[in-house]
């Protein structure tokens, strides 16, 4: 075919209509992004291409972050190239999507473990950033974002655990939808903190991404709905910065939605301070004989080493009380309203050494700013929805994260399709 | 938070008996590191009722998704 359209929707409209076959999309697909990643390196392995040729996804050729189990093949996660294990069964997610009749032809990179706010990673090439090179890419799910912004993959499933598919989406501009935990099956991905894991999708256009939600969770996809809806908005006085709070505050007034500002710092103080708990816990947990014989790559060593010092009971007084917070949190906060909006990132999107751990650039604060709000929903269970909103002044991306009620991706996609791209608008 | 009642638990003892209990052996720069990180995540015991109200976290999910 000629030329691929901008929209995974619209070139599966091309091959329903018989405009294109389903070989012939796949192909494209492939060359394009084999094409591309010479210019945005981010693919760990190209896979042999296996074409299902039926379902939604028939015709179009995938790649995802190098965390899935696919068949006969065990993942790299970050330190090394996939290699062959037999018996070895496809991620439920993968195999989802395979269902659904989608291909996938590459791996992608991601931080070392899934331990990382930003794409820095030595065994890798670096990751440039598609929408400005000395923009950082975040991460952990780093090689999805630059991807999916490069136009490598219409979309790449990435995993969550601490903001990892949120964060490389603010960097890279792209619609990251984290899912409700348990939502998708975590079954064949490596873990990091199993109670906070979520797989999630990573694209450009809204409505791609509900495709591949509609993929991997069939029974609870539905049609685009377009109705308003009343949200809450909390920009925290301290921590954001004003550009950031003001772009929000310009978007939010011209939002087709009823919104309400409110205040919930001391919630997310406490909220957070459970997540990082369960967060280091886990890690040590996950990571334990690494850490113990002194093998931990640098940033699990960074997670992993606090977990092994923090007590046993105040991990297990965070899981205790979850369940309970959870409640309290939806109770207090969508009683009256569908979503909950606040900043993805504190601050513009940095350059890539401000946030490279050893650069002489090196801004401790500056990384903190890239994960500061994404952890606590993570603790809670939610669903949440990264959402390009605004250019800052160098043109990077200023974003919002959406959260719902449990469950309720397919609201967040409403939301996510009504709102004006900033991005990759034809 | 912490609780203004009660003084704060010694964090490096804090931090050098849950490192031994994991059988690992740190530097006292770790231990040191792991304290401080311990006095940022110090928070109140948790009401009783509260880990009470509901241990099944999945169930929760599925109760608040339609509350």
């Amino acid at each position: 075919m000629r030329e691929l359209p901008e929209r995974m929707t619209q070139l599966q409209a091309h091959i329903r209509a018989g405009q294109v076959s389903a070989q012939d999309a796949l192909m494209a697909q492939v060359q394009r992004g084999q094409g591309l990643n010479a210019k945005f390196p981010c693919v760990v392995d190209a896979l042999p291409l296996h074409a299902s040729g039926v379902g939604p996804l028939a015709g179009i050729a995938l790649a995802h972050k190098d965390i899935f189990q696919l068949d006969d093949r065990l993942p790299g996660c970050g330190v090394g190239l996939g290699h062959a294990q037999a018996s070895v069964h496809a991620a439920a997610a993968i195999a989802a999507l395979q269902q659904a009749g989608a291909s996938q032809w590459a791996t992608l990179v991601m931080a070392p473990h899934a331990c990382g706010a930003t794409s820095q990673n030595t065994h890798f090439a670096r990751c440039v950033n598609p929408l400005d090179k000395d923009a950082v890419v975040g991460g952990s799910s780093s090689g999805s974002a630059v991807a999916v912004a490069a136009g490598m993959s219409y979309a790449a499933l990435g995993t969550d655990t601490a903001g990892s598919v949120r964060i490389p989406a603010a960097t890279c501009g792209l619609i990251g939808l984290k899912t409700t935990h348990g939502a998708v099956s975590t079954q064949g991905c490596a873990p990091l903190a199993p109670s906070l894991d979520s797989v999630g999708i990573l694209s450009r256009h809204a409505q791609d991404a509900r495709e591949i939600w509609a993929a991997l969770c069939p029974h609870m996809a539905r049609a685009a709905a377009t109705r308003t809806a009343r949200c809450h908005l909390w920009l925290p006085e301290d921590g954001v910065t004003p550009e950031v709070a003001q772009a929000i505050r310009t978007w939010a007034a011209q939002l087709d939605a009823q919104v309400t500002p409110l205040d919930m710092a001391d919630t997310f103080d406490s909220l957070n301070r459970h997540a990082q708990r369960v967060l280091l816990h886990e890690t040590a947990r996950t990571h334990h004989a690494s850490l113990c014989d002194g093998s931990a790559e640098p940033s699990v060593q960074a997670i992993g080493l606090m977990g092994l010092g923090l007590p046993l009971a105040w991990y297990q007084a965070s899981m205790q009380s979850r369940a309970a917070l959870l409640q309290d949190f939806v109770t207090r906060y969508f009683h009256d309203a569908e979503f909950l909006i606040l900043p993805s990132l504190a601050a513009p999107v940095p350059d890539w050494q401000t946030v490279d751990v050893g650069h002489p650039s090196f801004d401790r604060a500056a990384l903190f700013a890239l994960h500061r709000y994404m952890g606590f929903v993570n603790y809670l269970g939610l669903p949440a929805l990264n959402l390009p909103i605004a250019r800052d002044m160098r043109g990077r991306a200023v974003c919002v994260q959406v959260l719902a009620r449990p469950f309720a991706e397919h609201r967040l996609l409403d939301l996510a399709e009504q709102v004006p791209p900033v991005f990759w608008t034809h | 938070m912490p609780n203004a009642s009660e003084s704060p638990p010694d964090f490096i003892e804090l931090a050098r008996h849950a490192f031994a209990s994991q059988g690992y052996a740190p530097s006292d720069a770790v231990v040191k590191a792991a304290a401080k990180g311990l006095a940022r995540l110090h928070m109140q015991a948790t009401p009783s009722g509260m880990q009470e109200a509901e241990a099944c976290f999945d169930e929760m999910l599925k109760r608040c998704a339609h509350a």
